[in-house]
Formats: C-alpha cells, structure tokens, sequence
C-alpha cells in the first residue's frame, strides 16, 4: 500500500492546486530562462546569419551593431584581393521607424549586394529579392503580406518574400533591400535638400578667391557628387577560403588606415559584453531571485505538508510502521509534486513560448538545470520533514 | 508462559521539585487471554502504566517481560527494536482512536497486516473479514471522517487485533461512546480476547464497563491499590 499516493487521493484538489500553482510559478522560471537566452540568440541574429568570418568597419568604432560605422563601399574590392578571402561584400544596416495604419512600426533594415554575403538567410514564403531595385524582403512577425507595399523615402517597396524569426540586436524585426536601394534611402536627401545643399556649395564656392565664376559653377556638381557621395557602407564583411589563416587576414587589413577588422567572435564579445549585458545581467538576477523564491516556496509547502501529518506519522509509529515507510511518505509525495509542478510548468511554457513578443529560447541545458534544481529542493526540502518527522514520538499519538 | 510479567515498574516525570512519580512499583502477571480492567481517578497512572507497557513512554525502573521477550529493564534495553514488538506483539486502542485520516476502513487495518510483512491482496482478504466480524462490512471504504464514533472505534480494534498481538493495550477505548455503545465495545473486545488468545489490558474510568472481566486493578496516585479476581476483592 503507497501511503503517499494515499494522501494524494484523499486530498486530491488540494495537491492538485498546489502543483498547479507551483507549475506556473516554474513556468515563469523556464520563460525567464527563456527570455534570458532569447535575448542572446536575437542579439547575434543578424551577424549569425550572416556568417561571415571578417567584419569590416572605419576605424577607432565598434560598429556595425553596436556603434555607427560608415566606410566607402568599394573597400570590398582592395578586401577581396587579400590573400585568403574568397568573398567579401559591403553591408548597409539602419534602424528603420514609420507608421503603418496609423501605428510606429519600427524595424532593422539591411542593405546587401545580390548574390554576396548578408542577404535573408532562409526565405519561408514568396521569394528572394530579384530586381536591383525596389524589392523588399521582411520578416514574418512585421505581419507585412507578400504582395504589399512598404513606402520608404519617397518610394514604394514591394514585399517579396518572408524570413522568419530574424530580428537586430534590439530585438526588432529586419527587412532587407538591395544595398543600392538601402544606400539610397539611408543617404539620399529629398529633392529639396539637394537643391538647397547645391545652391549653398554654388555660394561658398563662388566666394573662393582662386576660382574664377565658370570655374566654380563647373566645379559645383562634381564637389555636390563626391560629398553627397551614396556609395557608403557600414560594413563590409568578408568570408575567407577554407584553411586560410584568419589571424592573418586579419592583421593585414587591421594595418591600412581607417579600417579594423573584427572577427565574428570579436562581434560576438562586442554584442553579448556590451550591448546586452545590462539587459542580461537583469535577466539573470531576475531569474536567480525567481528561482529563490520556488525553492523557498517548494520548501515551505513539503514542510507544511510533514507538519500538517504529524500525527499520522505520531499513530504510523505506535503500531510500529518502519520508518522506510515514513520517509517514503515524505519523500515520494515532495518528488510527485516537484515532477507534476515541473510537468504542469514545462506545458505551459511549450504552449505559449511562440507567443511571446520576444523570442523565448527553450534549451536543454536549461531545462534539464532546472529539472534538477527542482528535484534538489524537493529532498532537500523532505530531508527537512523527515528530520522533524523522525523526531515525533510515538506517544503524541496517544494525546485526545 | 505468562503474557505479560510486570516487576516493580515505576515511571518518574521531571526531577527535584517538578518530580512526578506517575507510576510506583507496579508488578502483577497476566495470563494469555486474560481480561484486565484498570480503574482509577483522574492522574493516577492509569496511561502511564499502559505507555510503558507498550514501549511509548520509557520507564524509570523495573521489569516488563513480553511473551517470554525482556522488553523493560530499567529502561529499555540496547539494541531492543521498539518498532517491531509493537507492531508484532502489541495492539494500541485509544480514546482518539488514531485512525489514519487518508485511509480508509479496510486500508486502516490492512497497513497493521502489511507493517508485519503480509502481502496486500492477502492484508486486504484479512482486513475485510475481520471488519465484517465487527459488524463493518458496510463501511470498508469509508474514510473515518464519515464513520460514527462507535464504528471508528470498531475499526480501531480491527486494527489492533489484526495481528493477533500477545497483549491489547486499550486506554479508555468506550470514553468517547455513550454507554450502549461503550458496553458493545467492551463486549466485543472480550469476545475477541478469549478467540485470538490476547492478554487484553483495558483502562477505563466507568466501573460499569469492567463486569466480566477476570482482574480489575484500581489505581490511585501511581500505586496499585486493589485487586479484585473474579468479582473477589483482596488488598493488593
Ligand atoms: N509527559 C508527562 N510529563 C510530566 N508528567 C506527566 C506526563 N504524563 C503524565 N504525567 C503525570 O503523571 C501522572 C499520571 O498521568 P496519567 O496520564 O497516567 O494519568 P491517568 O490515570 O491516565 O489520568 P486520566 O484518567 O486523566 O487519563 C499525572 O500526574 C500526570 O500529570
Ligand atoms: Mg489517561
């Protein structure tokens, strides 16, 4: 006879809220945990899908994520002649905010070459971006139909494609366009503005005491067209050839002026130490505190449950029941509500993960930890009853 | 061979000013299927003596020798499993008849059966038959919380007669039933005395309830005062 299972059945509803209880409350822990690993896999999305093994940015920044970085785009071609690199293409990326019906709609926008690095890594319905121009593919979760079009800096983008779960570091959903057309809506000013900018360089030159006035008004478009140049980028990334030497590639690039080269690791270090470590030291905390207070409430609620059976084990005791089998008792009905608790929890987080507004990243290791955190505190938590358990004397069975 | 041999068995509470000498030099034998009625006023020993009996409250002094098993000597013996005489030799019926709250009836005296070793389809054939012989057959898988007290009682005894212990320890076990009831109680456990063979040792305040017994001891301030055998007196 289980005497555990026993006690369950008679106070069935009572268990059953307990565990039910207890299973939200470790559904919250797994969705922190969740969260907290979300938080690095959306941080690296971008530069993961990417996968290149070289990021090139201007130099003295950190960018391109986690800093501005502009370089001229045709540093791709002196890249691509280092010994080792077998690809190397320029990147444009700019956090993008409009309304859409009537709501901010806010997401990252990556500019990139067809057929080079850095372009939407798996397409989950429609198709790729075809035409040099005004084609966008985004994600899923910016709920843009395939068809539709998206009005950016004065032109209509039409949506092609979908990726899925790809987001920046700030957790924002990313579209892509042609590097050509992201340059054009990052840089290009308003006809307005190009007007006005003109007539103002017109102006400063025509002062210029060297120039005579044909001289200035001829140089006046040249000058507007290498300063209002578009042909910027804010990174160029490269992939090297299998076995070639990245330390090397590396330290040749790090040696021409205005560039450093970071290496995906480094981009990783710049995300993770800098960017998000705020964020993840909050969530960690969070989730440390979380994870107090289960084993503080796991506790109390098994010790409560010895308490409340003092007595029984008091009666157990008088016609000699082994003590093997009070602990059992103990012991079998904490592990049941630990399992259940953590059953009921796991559920809950599966079913609704998905619907998080952030990514909820549900690892193994983390559940698993927490799987054994929870067993832990149930025999820990029962070693304490058993103590107090083992202490009762048989005679206060006896007392009315 | 005796049942029970009680020698000078003596119970002190607390020391210096607080003593209480609850128990004073008891020493009398029982008999297999002997019936024992203790009587007494309130405080004067009557549960300490059955306590220290049935191994809950260690004694001071004396002797107690079980069915032929040293289980008191000055205290208790090193080494003596507590655990396993009471559930072997002894059966406990109290006033709270300390049923288990989660069990029901035939799981309440099943789990006696099963402490001793009996298998569960087997505890649980025994179980029914002996509720049945006390009138339960109807209530077996009831919880105690809806049994009525003469039926928890019953049950009780069910439980302490399941093993067929040498000696049935019962303090005040008709305390809580009205005296129809009580007298029900106390008819049964004579019955069932002289069929199992166990030395039964029942404390009782009600004079009314010990006809038929073969010894009635009264007890006053941890002493035993009187003997009657058989309805006949003699100071003790
Ligand atoms: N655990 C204890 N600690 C101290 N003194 C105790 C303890 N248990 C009993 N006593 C004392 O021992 C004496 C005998 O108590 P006992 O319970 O044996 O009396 P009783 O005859 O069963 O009384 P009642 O009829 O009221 O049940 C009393 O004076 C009581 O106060
Ligand atoms: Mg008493």
């Amino acid at each position: 006879m289980n005497l555990a299972l026993r006690d369950i059945r008679h106070h069935r509803s009572r268990f059953i809220q307990t565990c039910l209880g207890l299973g939200l409350l470790l559904g919250v822990v797994m969705s922190m945990s969740g969260i907290y690993r979300g938080l690095f896999t959306d941080a690296t999305a971008v530069l993961n899908a990417t996968a290149a093994d070289l990021w090139v940015v201007q130099q003295d920044t950190s960018g391109p994520f986690a800093a501005t970085s502009r370089i001229p785009e045709d540093i791709k071609y002196r890249i691509r002649a280092v010994p080792g690199v077998a690809q190397a293409s320029a990147l444009s990326f700019q956090n993008i905010q409009s309304d859409r019906h009537g709501k901010p709609f806010r997401f990252f926008l990556v500019g990139y070459e067809l057929g080079g690095l850095g372009g939407p890594p798996v397409i989950v319905a429609g198709r790729a971006i075809r035409q040099k121009h005004y084609e966008i593919v985004v994600d899923r979760a910016m709920k843009v139909p395939l068809g539709e079009t998206l009005r950016l800096a004065d032109d209509d983008y039409t949506v092609v494609g979908h990726t899925a779960r790809m987001v920046s570091s700030a957790g924002d959903p990313v579209a892509y366009v042609t590097l050509a057309d992201a340059q054009k809506i990052q840089f290009q000013d308003d006809d307005n503005a190009i007007r006005n900018n003109r007539a103002r360089l017109a102006g400063q030159l025509s002062r210029l005491p060297y120039l005579s006035p044909s001289q200035a008004s001829q140089l006046t478009p040249q000058v507007a067209g290498i300063v209002g140049s578009t042909h910027i980028a804010n990174t160029v990334v490269a992939r090297l050839i299998p076995g070639a030497d990245l330390s090397q590639v590396q330290e040749r690039i790090s040696r021409w002026n205005h560039f450093r080269p970071f290496t995906a690791q480094d981009q990783v270090h710049i995300l993770t130490e800098g960017m998000i470590k705020k964020a993840k030291m909050q969530l960690g905390l969070f989730r440390a505190i979380l994870l107090i207070i289960s084993g503080v409430i796991i506790s109390l609620i098994i010790y409560t449950m010895t308490l409340d059976k003092l007595r029984v084990i008091a009666t157990l005791k008088l016609i000699g029941t082994r003590n093997r089998v009070i602990v059992g008792l103990i012991l079998q009905q904490s592990l049941l509500m630990g399992l259940i608790a953590y059953a009921v929890g796991y559920t809950l987080i599966g079913l609704t993960h998905d619907k998080f507004p952030r990514r909820v990243d549900l690892v193994p290791v983390d559940l698993i930890g927490l799987f054994v955190i929870v067993l832990v505190i149930c025999i820990a938590a029962s070693l304490v009853g058993i103590r107090k358990a083992m202490r009762v004397e048989p005679a206060e069975a006896l007392g009315g | 061979m005796d049942a029970l041999q009680i020698e000078k068995l003596t119970k002190i509470y607390g020391s210096g000013d607080t003593e209480v000498v609850a128990l004073s030099d008891a020493t009398f034998d029982v008999a297999p299927g002997e019936l024992v009625a203790i009587l007494g006023p309130s405080g004067s020993g009557k549960t300490t003596l059955l306590t220290t009996i049935g191994l809950v409250t260690e004694p001071t002094r004396g002797r107690v020798v079980l069915d032929g098993e040293l289980i008191v000597d000055h205290g208790w013996p090193a080494g003596l499993d507590l655990k396993r005489v009471r559930r072997e030799k002894l059966g406990f019926i109290f006033q709270a008849h300390n049923l288990i709250p989660f069990l029901t009836t035939v799981e309440n005296v099943m789990i006696a059966l099963e402490n001793n070793g009996v298998a569960a389809k087997e505890a649980r054939e025994r179980s029914v038959e002996l509720l049945r012989s006390l009138g339960l057959g109807h209530r077996l898988d009831h919880y105690p919380a809806l049994l009525s007290g003469g039926e928890s009682q019953r049950t009780a005894i069910a439980r302490a007669l399941a093993n067929r212990p040498r000696v049935i320890l019962a303090d005040e076990p008709t305390a809580a039933l009205d005296t129809e009831n009580g007298k029900n109680v106390m008819r049964l456990l004579k019955k069932l005395a002289v069929e199992n063979h166990s030395a039964i040792l029942v404390v009782t305040h009600d004079q009314r309830m010990v006809e038929g017994f073969d010894r009635i001891f009264e007890v006053s301030d941890g002493r035993i005062v009187n003997e009657r055998r058989n309805g006949i007196s003699a100071d003790a």
